[in-house]
């Protein structure tokens, strides 16, 4: 695979994400109560919880997409919030996202969706980028649909396109906002070993936030289960699945009956 | 029953100075925006390939229906000026009449309008639907400033292709009398253009391009404005796109009305 050429230094690779009382109200409504989470500069940390409960809000602040009603999210020791506009280009620079979404560019073919970055943010010849697109695009199993719009992949496709436009900048930090939801069981798996295959081999940090247990298990070095808006509960997948806390294990098993009501 | 007056009056009072908050702070949020995209010029400027597809987009593909509508608008004042003037004036006057009213208010004011009716809110829902869908959140991911990338382009292909516009119109507008003055009125084509010659100064084209330039700016930053702060799905982009046209055509008619007042 590709070698990095980094200017940093080894011991500055990788981001350390803090995030300290994070309280967040949306539509009059508070989302984020009181989070905090550190995030640490190397594995995969799986972010649970029931739909709605704040997962992609928290994800958007720890880019600066969202800002914080209170409390902070600190990168490096750096509060995000207090950046100027270049200094939080910079430090994006060295985050991928992916979204719930996946937020490709509709008016842009798949290929050229995944080199918008390369192209605006690298000193990357057009045939580097090409060939950069057409790697991480097989790597999701794209392989050869660069020509297509975005209109034209299905919900699953489109995914995996946002998942490959994330990634195509070897990021120090991704951020991925349900990556397996809505593909298949294989396929599934794959984009599990994709992940997990990135994360050990750039040893760098991925947020995956997602409601399949099974990838949890399977790539997830810490897990935190958001409810209520705090962190309720972490720890390693075992931990997590062997809680003896009557909410955590009813969320675990997907049961309907417990402390959680569901409200219809 | 009685009615209360007091509190009456200060629902009254109370609404005003709400109407007027809103009212400062989107002037605030666009005064802002316009001095954003200002300091995204030099840049722009280094990269000329966005701002030039959008000076195609926005401005020569508007020609078709300016021609369309000048020339009509042409036409249909030289056949009113012809019959107002029945008895009282010789026709040859048709040409001074027509040339006049086009170059310092029918030109830029109806070349304006239709292309607001085009371009606000093709901007509008472009970058609304953008904005709802993520896609905007996503450039800022890849730390690609969208000011840059989306709203600037737009702000000044609109500004720029304007006057040019206005200069087509006016153009297209003056002939269309011609031909209707020509044909239905006898008048020669030596006497209309020496009509045209008789009342022309070049400080009414200064008029003219002075409110191409207000109207270009009105329209781009319109449809920039309420694109960009687009919020809640397909029903929000329909609002931004509707707000961005009226806004547009008040705007320019009101401008008018100012320049107007000022210059002459
Ligand atoms: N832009 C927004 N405006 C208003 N409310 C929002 C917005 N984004 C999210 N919310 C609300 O915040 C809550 C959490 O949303 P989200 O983070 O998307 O949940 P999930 O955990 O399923 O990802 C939901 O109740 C949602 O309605
Ligand atoms: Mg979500």
């Amino acid at each position: 695979m590709r070698k990095r050429n980094r200017s940093i230094l080894p011991e500055e690779n990788g981001c350390e994400i803090v995030i300290e009382h994070l309280a967040k109200s949306l539509g009059g409504q508070p989302v984020l109560r009181d989070v905090n989470l550190t995030i640490p500069p190397r594995g995969t940390l799986g972010v649970v919880g029931r739909s709605g409960c704040g997962k992609s809000v928290l994800l958007k602040h720890i880019i600066g997409l969202m800002w914080p009603d209170s409390g902070r999210v600190m990168i490096n020791g750096r509060e995000l919030g207090k950046m100027d506009r270049d200094e939080l280009y910079q430090t994006r620079h060295r985050f991928g996202m992916l979204f719930q979404s996946a937020a490709l560019l509709d008016s842009m073919t798949v290929g050229e969706n995944v080199a918008l970055g390369m192209i605006h943010n690298r000193s990357m010849s057009r045939p580097e980028i090409a060939d950069r697109v057409s790697e991480c695009l097989t790597m999701v199993g794209l392989h050869g649909l660069e020509d297509k719009l975005p209109s034209e992949l299905s919900g699953g496709m489109k995914k995996r396109a946002g998942l490959a436009r994330a990634v195509a900048m070897d990021p120090e930090v991704m951020l991925f906002d349900e990556p397996t939801t809505g593909l298949d069981p294989i396929m599934s798996a794959v984009i599990d070993e994709v992940i997990k295959d990135l994360v050990e081999r750039l040893s760098t940090t991925a947020v995956v936030v997602t409601h399949d247990m099974r990838s949890v298990s399977t790539i997830c070095h810490q897990v935190a289960f958001l409810h209520r808006g705090i962190i309720f509960a972490q720890g390693t997948p075992e931990e997590i699945m062997a809680s003896e806390d009557e909410v955590v294990a009813q969320f675990i098993a997907g049961r309907a009956d417990g402390p959680i009501k569901p409200r219809l | 029953m009685k009615i209360r007056q007091e509190p009456f009056l200060i629902r009254v009072i109370e609404r005003f100075g709400e109407s007027f908050i809103t009212l400062s702070t989107t002037i605030g949020e666009v005064v802002i925006l316009f001095f954003d995209m200002l300091g995204r010029l030099p840049k722009l400027l280094r990269h000329p390939n966005l701002l030039l597809t959008q000076m195609e987009v926005i401005g020569l593909r508007s020609i078709p229906l300016v021609i369309f509508a000048s020339m009509f608008t042409g036409a249909v004042s030289a056949m009113q000026a012809g019959y107002q003037m029945e008895g009282y004036a010789p026709p040859s006057l048709v040409g001074a009449v027509v040339g006049k009213a086009v170059i310092l208010e029918l030109g830029p004011v109806l070349t304006a309008l239709v292309v607001a009716g085009r371009v606000s809110t093709s901007i509008a829902a472009e970058l609304g639907t953008m904005k709802v869908t993520e896609q905007i959140d996503a450039l800022e991911t890849m730390a690609i400033d969208p000011v840059w990338y989306l709203a600037a382009p737009r702000f000044f292909a609109g500004f720029l292709m304007m006057p040019i516009l206005v200069i087509v119109g006016s153009t297209v507008a003056i002939l269309g009398g011609y031909l209707v003055s020509n044909i239905t009125l006898d008048v020669s084509s030596p006497t209309f253009f020496n009509g045209v010659k008789m009342l022309f100064s070049s400080y009414d084209v200064l008029i003219n391009q002075v409110k191409a330039v207000f109207f270009g700016g009105i329209v781009a930053l319109s449809g920039v404005f309420f694109g960009y702060r687009t919020t809640g799905g397909a029903e929000g982009v329909g609002k931004a796109t509707i707000n961005a046209v009226v806004t547009a055509l008040v705007l320019i008619l009101v401008f008018d009305y100012v320049i107007a007042s000022v210059m002459l």
